[in-house]
């Protein structure tokens, strides 16, 4: 029989059990739908997080303080300027800035209020952080006090079309501190291109003053947050990054960007995995399915298939119907599945502002995967079938 | 005399049920002109459709030969008797077994599809089979939509698709009044007339086997004797 006819014989058939075909197509879009969608999602994250890495520089290192325990939680210390000394004389560091970070600052401009992050940095943050560009004005120098480097969104909020904040402009801003009220007002210097967030840090939403204020302002005293270094090339980082550890021991923990990648890859790659495992569980259950409906459908069709091979179908032919029927309900299931897979990722990364990383590619593997799995538990009922002695299959009632 | 179309040599059948032997055909020796329009007739259970199913290839006898066109189909495998099943024999049911989701038109066709007859030379056979049978403008019917006698004409004329020499038909009156069981026959007879097919009918009914040319007998799985109502020539 040619394959034009076993196709339309087959969807003939598929049409005359709408309602058991759509359970098994159910069953198989679910499965293709989870699996679509999680991939989406985590091959989203992995794009922006390997994009906030890049973000963050491949020779830069980020020292915090304390131990990372496992599950990224951090215990206890922090960081002094013995310690930056201590850093900084480590073979391959080129060079280290303390950061102060975590504060919040209040201020109102044009009658709008905003809250924002503020980050007390020296001059050399700029120049070890190669993501921070200017788009006017000026770094901080030695003497500066009461000014401030603004990044590009609170220039111009993104939902203006114009900018609020100008260079000179002043901004008053209030900070809490152990429950007093404390105000200053800046000079706006600087105003930093748009960076997209970056590791540790979203540049783009924050403000940066100099260290020594923000030690004054905020009372941290002689404690830093973390530190920023820079290697003396990529090929050292490594090798830095391992020398800050020993000089440090468990006081202080070093992320580069290839650890930090490591670590959100191997937690990816757990959720990837156990969610995958979830989606696959839901196939497998889909082709369990498929199995016993279409072991129902051939002891159904006991007689038409007595009659299709007295007629002179082949065994082959009886065969290549029945496996049709399951490769059309695997092809339609996969391909709605992967629609709502898509639509799900679309959905899912909107609520939690993320891009997700649908591809054609990935489309097309699952329709594939779904068409596989149902060809698969469609084999053994088909073999029944085309293996049928047509005679008792006549007798049948 | 010319070589059968249909030819049994000692033909035996034998099913086991519950563990025990059961004879059916205890050789059957059977010869069918071609052209000839006979009936088997015998007591339930005497093993007309087994002996039919034989005939048909539909299934191989425990011992013994049958020939079709003068080829013992126990020379042939598998493949090779779904084609002559195919091409050569025309079953009629007696309970039409047509498909249920095909109309009258998908029905008819479905012999030729299986025999890989193009779409467009199958559609315009199918259409002129069934305006044959008497049913041109119910092509887009589904089964469930004809009456039993226009089903069974809609099998005859699926039987008739790729213009097979031999017709089987097992009770195919059985289902049907006797009014619309003799139009049936008039169709039969006339097709027999026509275009020279030849037709092995079992029935139970008396009156269809009288409008036959040569009645066999049939009882406890061997002819038991003949009746000729017609000379061939
Ligand atoms: N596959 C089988 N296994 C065991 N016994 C069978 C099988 N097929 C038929 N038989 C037996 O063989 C005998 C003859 O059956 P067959 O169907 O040929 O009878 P029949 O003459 O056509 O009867 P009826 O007029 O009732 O249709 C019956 O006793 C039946 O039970
Ligand atoms: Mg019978």
């Amino acid at each position: 029989m040619n394959p034009v006819d076993t196709l339309l014989i087959a969807f003939n058939g598929l049409k005359g059990r709408k309602f058991r075909f759509a359970l098994n197509l159910v069953g198989i879009l679910i499965g293709c739908a989870a699996i679509t969608g999680l991939i989406s999602i985590t091959e989203g994250l992995q794009d922006s997080v390997t994009g906030q890495l890049n973000v963050f520089g491949p020779s830069n290192l980020i020292i915090m303080p304390g131990e990372i325990g496992s599950g990224m939680t951090m215990t206890g210390g922090s960081l002094n300027w013995r310690d930056l000394d201590i850093v900084s004389r480590v073979d391959y560091v080129k060079g280290v800035t303390p950061i102060i970070a975590n504060k919040i600052a209040e201020y109102t401009i044009n009658g709008r209020y905003f809250a924002t992050d503020v980050y007390g940095v020296e001059r050399a943050y700029k120049e070890l952080n190669p993501n921070t560009e200017l788009e006017e004005g000026r770094n901080f120098v030695q003497s500066d006090s009461a000014v401030v480097i603004v990044g590009a969104n609170i220039a111009q909020p993104l939902d203006l079309d114009e900018p609020i904040v100008e260079l000179g402009d002043r901004i008053k801003i209030a900070a809490t501190v152990d429950d007093v009220e404390k105000e200053l007002t800046l000079r706006v210097i600087g105003i930093l291109k748009e960076t997209g967030s970056s590791f540790g840090a979203n540049l783009d939403d924050s403000i940066a003053i100099p260290l020594k204020t923000a030690q004054q302002l905020f009372e941290t005293g002689n404690e830093f947050s973390y530190f920023l270094a820079q290697a003396d090339s990529i090929d050292v980082v490594d090798e830095a990054a391992g020398g800050i550890e020993e000089k440090m021991g468990d006081r202080a923990t070093v992320i580069t960007a290839a650890s930090a990648q490591e670590q959100v890859e191997s937690i990816l790659g757990t959720i990837q995995s156990v969610l995958g495992g979830i989606a696959g569980i839901s196939l497998v259950v889909a082709g369990v399915g498929i199995i016993n409906t279409m072991t129902v459908s051939v002891m159904e069709r006991t007689k038409e298939i007595g009659t299709m091979k007295a007629l002179g179908a082949k065994s082959l032919d009886v065969l290549m119907m029945f496996l049709t029927e399951a490769m059309l309900t695997g092809m339609i299931g996969g391909a709605i599945g992967a629609g709502f897979g898509y639509l799900l990722a679309g959905i899912i990364g909107s609520f939690i502002d993320l891009t997700t990383s649908s591809s054609i590619m990935l489309g097309f593997e699952v329709v594939v995967f779904a068409v596989a799995t149902s060809i698969a538990s469609g084999l053994y009922p088909a073999y029944r079938a085309s293996n049928m002695n047509p005679v008792e299959a006549l007798r049948h009632e | 005399m010319t070589k059968p179309i249909v030819e049994t040599i000692d033909l035996h059948k034998t099913y086991m049920s519950g563990g025990r032997p059961l004879e059916v055909l205890k050789g059957v020796d059977l010869k069918v002109e071609e052209g000839e329009f006979m009936a088997i007739m015998g007591p339930s259970g005497s093993g007309k459709s087994t002996l039919l199913n034989m005939i048909g290839a539909l299934d191989r006898p425990t011992s013994g030969e049958v020939h079709i066109n003068g080829v013992n189909i126990n020379k042939l495998n598998d493949n090779q008797v779904a084609d002559l099943r195919n091409r050569e024999i025309g079953f009629i049911f007696q309970f039409f077994n047509l498909i249920p989701r095909m109309d009258a038109q998908g029905n008819v066709e479905l012999p030729m599809a299986i025999a890989g007859v193009s779409r467009g030379d199958r559609h315009k056979r199918a259409k002129e089979l069934l305006g044959l049978v008497g049913l041109g403008d119910r092509a887009d019917h589904k089964p469930s939509q004809l009456s039993g006698g226009e089903q069974q004409r809609v099998a005859i004329a699926r039987a008739l698709s790729n213009n097979p020499h031999i017709l089987l038909a097992d009770e195919l009156t059985g289902n049907l009044d006797s009014r619309t069981g003799s139009e049936i026959m008039h169709l039969l007879r006339r097709l027999n007339e026509e275009e020279g097919k030849t037709f092995i009918l079992i029935t139970h009914d008396p009156a269809v086997g009288q409008q036959t040319d040569r009645l066999i007998s049939f009882k406890d799985g061997i002819i038991e004797g003949e009746k000729k109502f017609k000379d061939l020539i």
